[in-house]
């Protein structure tokens, strides 16, 4: 259990007993810098809050979402009676206190009213700056357009903001538009400061090709990039798989549900319904892969290539499984991968060109001169790997999650010393398997 | 000129009066953090006369509650805010302060970053050698409302240089930083600046220790010799008091990442 020092300890009594309405008081008064609880010079008074949250009991948290939501409501219907400074601190609760908040659409249409540039503007500058930031704070994903309207109103100020919301939104509508804006050092700097999440979110291959192209921007800037890129090991493209291991791990996941799926069709008789489930698991798995396969390719994954590819190949030695799969693979996968699987399918894997070919023409693809040259395999060659080699590998996957599990959850029962964030637990994890 | 607030009671205001500004101090005093305020009112010797008069009046004219009198006493406190005497700390000086990553990223989310992607950046920067840091940070706030900060009294020497061991409860022990948890310390960020010619370091007062938005949990007003040396003094922890005692500190208003002086060192 922690062990809080004294007015810690005494306001976290408080916390437990108080209702909503009584979290409501206490909150307003804080965010207004009047508590019983002191801070660092020059801290922030919900930064108290924001530490202690994930250590509080699940009542408390629920009862502080109900608390900060019924407060961005008032802020929202009377934000004059709101200090800027005092909502800027509200707002600023939105992490970690609403992000897994039930009452996302509410929020979103609040912080949106409040963010959103008006003519009539009865929302203070500063409030509708703290607004938007709790925005990209809460990943909302808006259509590109309100981004840019942001960006009209205010310009420089809101580079970060609108850059960030760009960039969790849509890749692509970034970069036509910093083509229309750069060079701009706001612009170009708020890019580069989130370099780091890119990567993170979408493996630095993806991140360094973006801001690569972008070769509008001023030549300080490229060269400070190009400079950064080599410190900071994301190479010019190359990509190291430590960065873009949520990636691997999000599509191996996927991946691995596909798999254990074939392997319930292969073990037992295919009856009407497998096709069907699998189809409908393809769905969701495309949901997740629709983003990242392209980007774990781009990284020079080979290695989720791989994995992904033996999935396939699983879907494909069953021809009622195939027309359902390759439709939704080619979803998945961008033209050049589509066309690597088709030869792949051929040379490899026993299907014939005209097979191949009628199936991309159904999902719209045209075949590839590449596929126009490749030797098909005879039956006598192919061999199929699944279910041993996936199977030990899925086994392998599945041991190392349950262990990963269990030891956090033997830890986070035994010590206080606890990492704080992901990276840090993926550190000690790595370690504590390495000793076990 | 400054004074002492009980000779500014005596001089300028009736025994009522006093007795009336003393009870209402009283009010506050419901809690360690506001007591130690309370003693430090009386014991700081930076407040200007006028700047005395101003917070007198308006507590006398403040309903006797805990809350109404901590909003007055900030309210105008904040007027006087990093408006005291100067602080010996001349431009080019090193300046450090020990701060959390989550401080740090909550200073940069004030700039538009959402806190995760501040968090990320602080990750994958904070290895970067500090010519590059200046120019990556240079938009972003290394602290806010008030940057507090120490710095060595051995001309040359780096902020941080003499405490021993030099580990995150030490530096946390004698800078005198706040921590909700009894066991747990750090990890921190230290972070050396160089202190701009544009920036006015202060002596720190309870003008900026109470001003909000959250009292300062350790301080303490500079002492006569300190304030001969001109700076201030952290407030140790109780279990580091018989130790070599505080740091220089002084306060100021939040600069940014360009003032960086060094590679950003993790304890």
């Amino acid at each position: 259990m922690t062990e809080w020092t004294e007015d810690v300890a005494r306001l976290v009594t408080r916390l437990h007993g108080a209702s909503v309405d009584d979290l409501t008081d206490w909150l307003r008064d804080r965010l207004a810098g009047v508590d019983d609880v002191g801070a660092n010079g020059g801290e922030p008074p919900h930064f108290l809050i924001a530490t202690l949250f994930d250590a509080l009991d699940h009542s408390i948290c629920s009862n502080l979402q109900k608390a900060v939501h019924f407060l961005i409501e008032e802020l929202a219907e009377q934000n004059a009676t709101w200090s800027d400074a005092a909502a800027a601190e509200l707002l600023m609760l939105s992490d970690p206190v609403l992000i897994n908040t039930s009452r996302r659409p509410d929020l979103i249409e609040m912080l949106s009213c409040l963010a959103r540039p008006t003519k009539d503007a009865k929302v203070s500058p500063a409030i509708r700056f703290a607004a938007a930031q709790a925005l990209v704070t809460l990943d909302v994903k808006a259509a590109p357009e309100f981004w840019f309207s942001l960006y009209e109103e205010g310009k420089d100020e809101y580079a970060p903001i609108v850059v960030e919301g760009l960039v969790r939104t849509d890749m692509t509508a970034l970069a036509d538009w910093l083509g229309g804006k750069l060079p701009n050092a706001a612009l170009e700097l708020a890019l580069i400061n989130l370099l780091p999440f890119m990567i993170d979110r979408y493996g630095s291959g993806i991140a360094t090709q973006m801001v690569g192209s972008l070769d509008v921007m001023s030549r300080q800037s490229r060269e400070e990039l190009r400079i950064l890129l080599n410190v900071i090991g994301a190479g010019s493209g190359e990509v190291g798989l430590e960065s873009s291991i949520e990636l691997v791990r999000a599509l191996s996941g996927g991946l691995h549900l596909v798999a254990q799926l074939l392997l319930q069709a292969v073990s037992a008789e295919i009856g009407d319904k497998v096709p069907h489930a699998f189809e409908t698991n393809l769905m969701s798995v495309r949901l997740i892969a629709q983003h990242q396969a392209e980007l774990g390719i781009a990284a020079n994954l080979e290695e989720l290539w791989a994995i992904y590819v033996d999935c396939i190949d699983q879907a494909f030695a069953h021809s009622r499984l195939a027309q359902a799969c390759l439709k939704e693979i080619v979803a998945v996968l961008p033209a050049l991968l589509v066309d690597k699987l088709a030869v792949h399918l051929v040379s490899d894997r026993g299907y014939t060109r005209e097979q191949i070919t009628e199936m991309l023409n159904n999902a719209g693809f045209e075949a590839s001169e590449a596929l126009a040259r490749v030797e098909s395999v005879t039956f006598s060659t192919y061999e199929m790997r699944f279910p041993v080699e996936l199977r030990d590998e899925m086994t392998t996957e599945l041991w190392l999650q349950k262990e990963q599990k269990d030891a956090r959850e033997t830890f986070l029962a035994n010590t206080e010393d606890s990492p704080a964030n992901d990276s840090e637990w993926r550190g000690f994890m790595n370690e504590y398997l390495k000793g076990s | 000129m400054t004074v002492r607030l009980e000779d500014v009671l005596a001089k300028h205001f009736s025994t009522k009066e006093v007795q009336h500004f003393e009870e209402a101090l009283k009010q506050i005093e419901d809690v360690s953090l506001r007591q130690q305020a309370v003693r430090n009112l009386y014991e700081d010797r930076l407040v200007y006369e006028s700047e005395w008069i101003e917070l007198i009046r308006a507590i006398l004219g403040a309903r006797p509650n805990s809350k109404e009198i901590c909003e007055t006493i900030a309210t105008v406190m904040r007027k006087f805010q990093l408006k005291g005497r100067t602080a010996s700390c001349a431009p080019g000086t090193l300046c450090g302060r020990a701060i959390t990553r989550e401080s740090l990223a909550r200073a940069f989310a004030t700039k538009g970053m959402s806190l995760n992607a501040a968090r990320l950046n602080i990750d994958r920067f904070k290895h970067v050698p500090v010519a590059m840091l200046r120019n990556l940070w240079r938009g972003l706030p290394i602290g806010q409302y008030v940057m507090w900060s120490t710095f060595s009294e051995t001309r040359g020497e780096r902020p941080f240089a003499g405490i021993d061991p030099k580990t995150a409860r030490e530096i946390a022990a004698r800078l005198g930083l706040f921590r909700p948890n009894k066991k747990r310390c750090g990890p921190f960020l230290l972070l050396e600046y160089e202190m701009p010619r544009s920036c006015k370091p202060r002596i720190p007062r309870t003008t900026e220790a109470y001003s909000g938005p959250t009292w300062v949990y350790y301080f303490r007003p500079a002492s006569k010799s300190d304030c001969d040396l001109g700076y201030g003094r952290t407030y140790v922890w109780d279990s580091h008091a018989d130790s070599s005692g505080g740091r220089p500190e002084i306060v100021h208003e939040p600069l940014t990442g360009d003032t960086l002086a060094a590679d950003i060192e993790e304890l």
